[in-house]
């Protein structure tokens, strides 16, 4: 029944509607592969030799993995590593719900609703070297004000883990304002029947806030918590220009030892298998991450 | 008409051609962004022209200067560090043989021969000099004439000073790990000021860390700490954003700076008044012990492998001329190594010159002098020492494990 | 406007004074790192250097001399650069992530998941994974220190997070439209163009401000991916201020941190309504 004609233009209509949806996908995909997904891979092998830089890479197999766990500086590093992980997490992401919750309720939110978020807007090299200002040991503000109720000048950048925490207090002076964000996103999207219902049930105040707003806010909870643990292995600019991961190598964290390795001892093969160890880790949060993402789509 | 102008046209591209290839830029790079305007001055008469591109950070140039000089595309010169840390690149044949261009001076009387010490390997010299900086101490004149005190000829004299200010609430010595590597600072200085021989042998693997000497040093070291002669550890100098160093330095809280002359540019960068700063050579422990002091050289390095080799090497000799070496100490007023040119100060030009003429014997910085695994993961470890003093032991056990593993790998 | 708010009205003025006494100090004490710092950058070298950061200036007039010097300090250079980097970078990773998603949700292709995480994978592994091969990369392609290398790297870093979200926001399209659209004859390519992308345009704008903020703080990459001041990103000609071959002096380096957290700061006070709503539809909450 078809005409020769015809049946030519619907095959090429038919490859063509095939091979549409993967042009829109493909640019973007070439782009992941060759600058991102390509440089894992080649680091992923690196791992396995030990390179200087500038003579031939020599294949070692695992042994760079072998050493980084006799090795006592990584075992701070991972123990600082650790630290973060639950400090930088727990602080940002409480505090982002505690001040959503807040701000919900009183007048000017928007504008608090900036304020908290200004520091996100500016780079972690600045500010870090704004808390360097305010925690420096001699003439530093926290300094200065802790001295004026009577309390001894501290080392706040110089003494583990004290260092460790400083830069964290930092940190969640910076990452606060995205949980807060994603916060009231959540709470301005709660379905308000159970609410009104617990209401109606006498429940209020601290009360509803604690037993029924907060666990309907959980799904957000769970990916902000996960975001923040992703986000956490990734600091490095503000170790960086605030202690260089000293001293004596006290407040390293992996990302900080990883850099380290690769670019001020030039041993690449190390430096990529800490690099692998982060990856791992991160994967294993991202899937967590992206399932639960992807289950709470399914519910909408 | 038609050929007079195509061959005009011609001609004028042939020349045109001509001069482009003439007008190669020679590429230097260096980590100093400070210094690019006095590197201007300097290669200002250079024959041909030269490109400087500062970067930002020390490490990633690091990196980025050793991934490139494999290629054809490095630059034809780059400033870098002497001793061990420059031997790996030699070793790997990527660093440009200049021993005739210093032979050119050494024979003429300009250069003292021992200034390339640091940069010869195998009986070659592989770099020219960019700076050298005496490592002295820096003392603020208006405190020193509160408290009548005049620079220290023996250590005697130098531990009454220290006491003489600490009584007035002077903080005599500064001290500091801001930035990781000054924590070397007082472990070499202290070292060589009591047996520069041991400091030479340990340098080179030749004694151990956990030596009497070095014990004696560290106890000596910790007694000075626990006196209160040094500032806080955590005072910042400058390399990491703030100077806090140099602000209780100015305020006249903190009397002396143990550091190398270059420093000079950040006190009075900072805000101080040259006038008021004065300089001396910190005293040996016993006055019969030869004059000695550390001293810091930078050197600049051709590279073997770039395109620009040759103009790089025309370049090498001109930096070492009295022109371009002139214009340099007057921009920088670092202490002159051509013995043509004149320093800029006063304070440099007096301590060059007792430095000349008291025939002081150069000690190379524990940075350069020592293998870069151990420089770098030492003053980690004494940075340690400096924040908690009473480690002394396990600090010195914990080098001397550090540098063990260095030396098994390390070809003597 | 929301549930939380009706039980506090209820606790009557006293109550919601004290709450809002309570945030406006927190919001005093936030800001306070920064009102300390930029406070300093009034000062004059000397006077820095002589008295405690905690005593405020002497005059205002200081200010325009540090702000001069940091910027003849090589910091213009870098500031447009960033300039180009941050419009280049997010505006076309915003647009080919918005393609992307559209072929993975709108168009339902074959094996969509796969291709999602595919691009998404690109923001799970740590930055400092992609540095030295990039590097080496970079040096032998020829991409080292240009500024084509540059846009082509931050547009490539910004597409996962861009197309998580945009894939977000198509899904929560109802597909009556689309299906109005194909009645009526129009192919992908219009459906995208003319109706999908301008329903977008508050996660669009949001992306645009998340990743232009993001271009514009990258230290790390600018460090190591150029050299040369016409190529290198703000960041790292903020940073090249410091240490001992740097500026040295404290005001210079503190109003230089100001000029360079100003753009960020002043895009996200002129786009923050569109902040929660492209939030809001990029997350895909109800």
């Amino acid at each position: 029944m078809a005409r020769p004609r015809v049946a030519a233009a619907t095959q090429t209509d038919r490859i063509w509607k095939v091979v549409l949806p993967y042009l829109y996908v493909l640019p973007a995909a070439a782009f992941v592969a060759a600058f991102l997904l390509y440089p894992m891979v080649v680091t992923v092998g690196q791992a396995f030799t030990h390179w200087d830089g500038i003579t031939e890479p020599v294949f070692v197999g695992l042994q760079n993995f072998s050493d980084l766990f006799s090795d006592a500086h990584f075992i701070v590093s991972l123990k600082n590593t650790l630290i973060w992980t639950v400090a930088a997490v727990i602080l940002p992401v409480s505090l982002g719900l505690f001040l959503a919750l807040a701000l919900n309720a009183v007048r000017w939110s928007s504008f608090f609703k900036s304020i908290i978020y200004l520091p996100a807007t500016i780079s972690a090299a600045a500010v870090g070297i704004l808390f360097t200002f305010v925690f420096a040991y001699d003439n530093g503000a926290l300094n200065a004000i802790v001295n004026a109720v009577g309390i001894h000048s501290q080392r706040w950048l110089f003494d583990a883990p004290i260092n460790t925490f400083s830069m964290i207090a930092a940190y969640t002076w910076q990452s606060t304002g995205l949980n807060l964000m994603l916060f009231l996103v959540g709470l301005q999207g709660l379905p308000t029947e159970p609410i009104e219902a617990a209401k109606l049930d006498g429940c209020t105040g601290f009360r509803l806030v604690w037993r029924i707003i907060v666990p309907m806010m959980m799904p957000f909870v769970v990916i902000a918590t996960l975001l923040a643990v992703i986000n956490g292995f990734k600091v490095f600019d503000l170790i960086w220009v605030m202690t260089q991961g000293g001293p004596g190598r006290s407040s390293e964290t992996l990302a900080v030892t990883m850099y380290r390795e690769g670019f001020i001892l030039f041993n690449q093969g190390y430096s990529a298998a800490i690099a692998v160890i982060i990856a791992l880790a991160a994967l294993l949060f991202s899937y967590f991450y992206l399932r639960s993402v992807l289950d709470q789509e399914k519910q909408i | 008409m038609h050929i007079v102008k195509r061959l005009a046209l011609a001609a004028g591209l042939v020349a045109g051609m001509a001069t482009a290839a003439f007008a190669q830029n020679v590429d230097f790079y260096h980590d100093k962004a400070n210094w690019q305007p006095a590197f201007d001055a300097a290669f200002a008469k250079s024959p041909v022209p030269v490109k400087g591109t500062p970067y930002a950070d020390t490490s990633s140039y690091q990196a980025a200067v050793r991934a490139s000089l494999k290629t054809p595309s490095a630059p034809g010169l780059f400033t870098w560090w002497s001793g061990y840390r420059m031997k790996d690149l030699v070793d790997a044949g990527l660093v440009a043989d200049v021993t005739d261009v210093w032979k050119k001076y050494t024979d003429a009387g300009l250069y003292a021969p021992s200034l390339a010490d640091g940069y010869t390997f195998n009986g070659k010299i592989y770099a020219i000099p960019d700076n050298i900086a005496y490592w002295v101490v820096f003392y603020n004149k208006k405190v020193f004439a509160a408290n009548k005190l005049t620079p220290p000829k023996t250590w005697d004299d130098l531990e009454k000073i220290n006491a003489t200010l600490k009584a007035a609430n002077v903080t005599p010595f500064g001290a500091t790990i801001d930035g990781r590597w000054p924590a070397f600072i007082w472990f070499e200085e202290f070292l060589i000021r009591q047996d520069p021989d041991l400091y030479n042998k340990l340098m080179n693997g030749d004694a151990k860390y956990t030596d009497p000497g070095v014990k004696t040093m560290f106890a000596k070291w910790k007694e000075w700490i626990d006196k209160g002669y040094f500032t806080d550890p955590s005072t910042s100098f400058g390399t990491s954003g703030g100077n806090t160093m140099a602000g209780q330095f100015a305020q006249g809280k903190l009397g002396m700076i143990l550091v190398g002359t270059w420093y000079i540019s950040t006190l009075t960068g900072a805000g101080m008044s040259a006038d008021d700063i004065g300089a001396f050579i910190m005293p040996n422990e016993k006055a019969d012990m030869k004059p000695a002091l550390i001293v810091e050289s930078g050197p600049i390095l051709v590279s073997q492998n770039s395109k620009e080799k040759a103009d790089a090497m025309k370049v090498a000799d001109y930096w070492m001329s009295k022109d371009a070496q002139q214009a340099w100490i007057d921009a920088q007023d670092f202490p002159p190594i051509n013995k043509d040119v004149k320093a800029k100060s006063a304070l440099i030009s007096d301590i060059a010159k007792t430095v000349a003429d008291g025939n002081y014997a150069a000690i190379n910085r524990f940075w350069e002098a020592t293998p870069t695994d151990i420089a770098e993961a030492a003053v980690d470890e004494i940075g340690n020492f400096m924040v908690h003093p009473d480690t002394a032991d396990q600090v010195e056990q914990n080098l001397q494990t550090l540098a063990d593993k260095v030396w098994a790998t390390q070809k003597k | 406007m929301t549930v939380a708010t009706s039980s506090w009205e209820k606790r009557g003025p006293v109550r919601r004074n004290a709450g809002f006494t309570a945030v406006l100090i927190l919001a005093i004490f936030w800001l306070a790192p920064i009102a300390i710092l930029a406070m300093n950058a009034f000062k004059t070298p000397n006077e820095f250097l002589m008295t405690s950061s905690l005593v405020p200036p002497t005059g205002i007039g200081p200010l325009f001399a540090n702000l001069q010097h940091a910027w003849m300090k090589g910091l213009s250079g870098g500031f447009l650069n960033s300039i180009t980097y941050g419009v280049a970078g997010s505006v076309l990773a915003v647009g080919l992530s918005s393609l992307a998603a559209y072929g993975i949700v709108r168009l339902k292709i074959p094996g969509g998941l796969f291709w999602f995480l595919l691009i998404y994978s690109g923001t799970i592994f740590p930055f400092q994974m992609y540095l030295i091969p990039l590097f080496n990369a970079y040096l032998s392609t020829g991409l080292y220190d240009t500024k084509l290398g540059m846009i082509a790297f931050y547009i490539a870093i910004c597409i996962p997070f861009c197309t998580f979200v945009m894939r977000g926001f198509f899904l929560t399209v109802p597909w009556q439209i689309q299906e109005a659209a194909l009645v009526d004859g129009a192919n992908s390519w219009e459906i995208f163009w003319r109706i999908m992308f301008p329903m977008a345009r508050a996660p669009i704008i949001l992306l645009v401000l998340i990743q232009f903020t993001w271009i514009w703080n990258d230290l790390l990459f600018g460090l190591v991916l150029s050299k040369s001041e016409d190529v290198r990103p703000v960041m790292v000609a903020l940073v090249g201020m410091q240490g001992v071959y740097g500026a040295q002096d404290g005001p210079s380096v503190i109003a230089a941190t100001l000029i360079c957290s100003a753009p960020t700061l002043i895009l996200f006070l002129a786009l923050q309504r569109y902040f929660v709503r492209g939030l809001t539809l990029g997350v895909g909450a109800k």
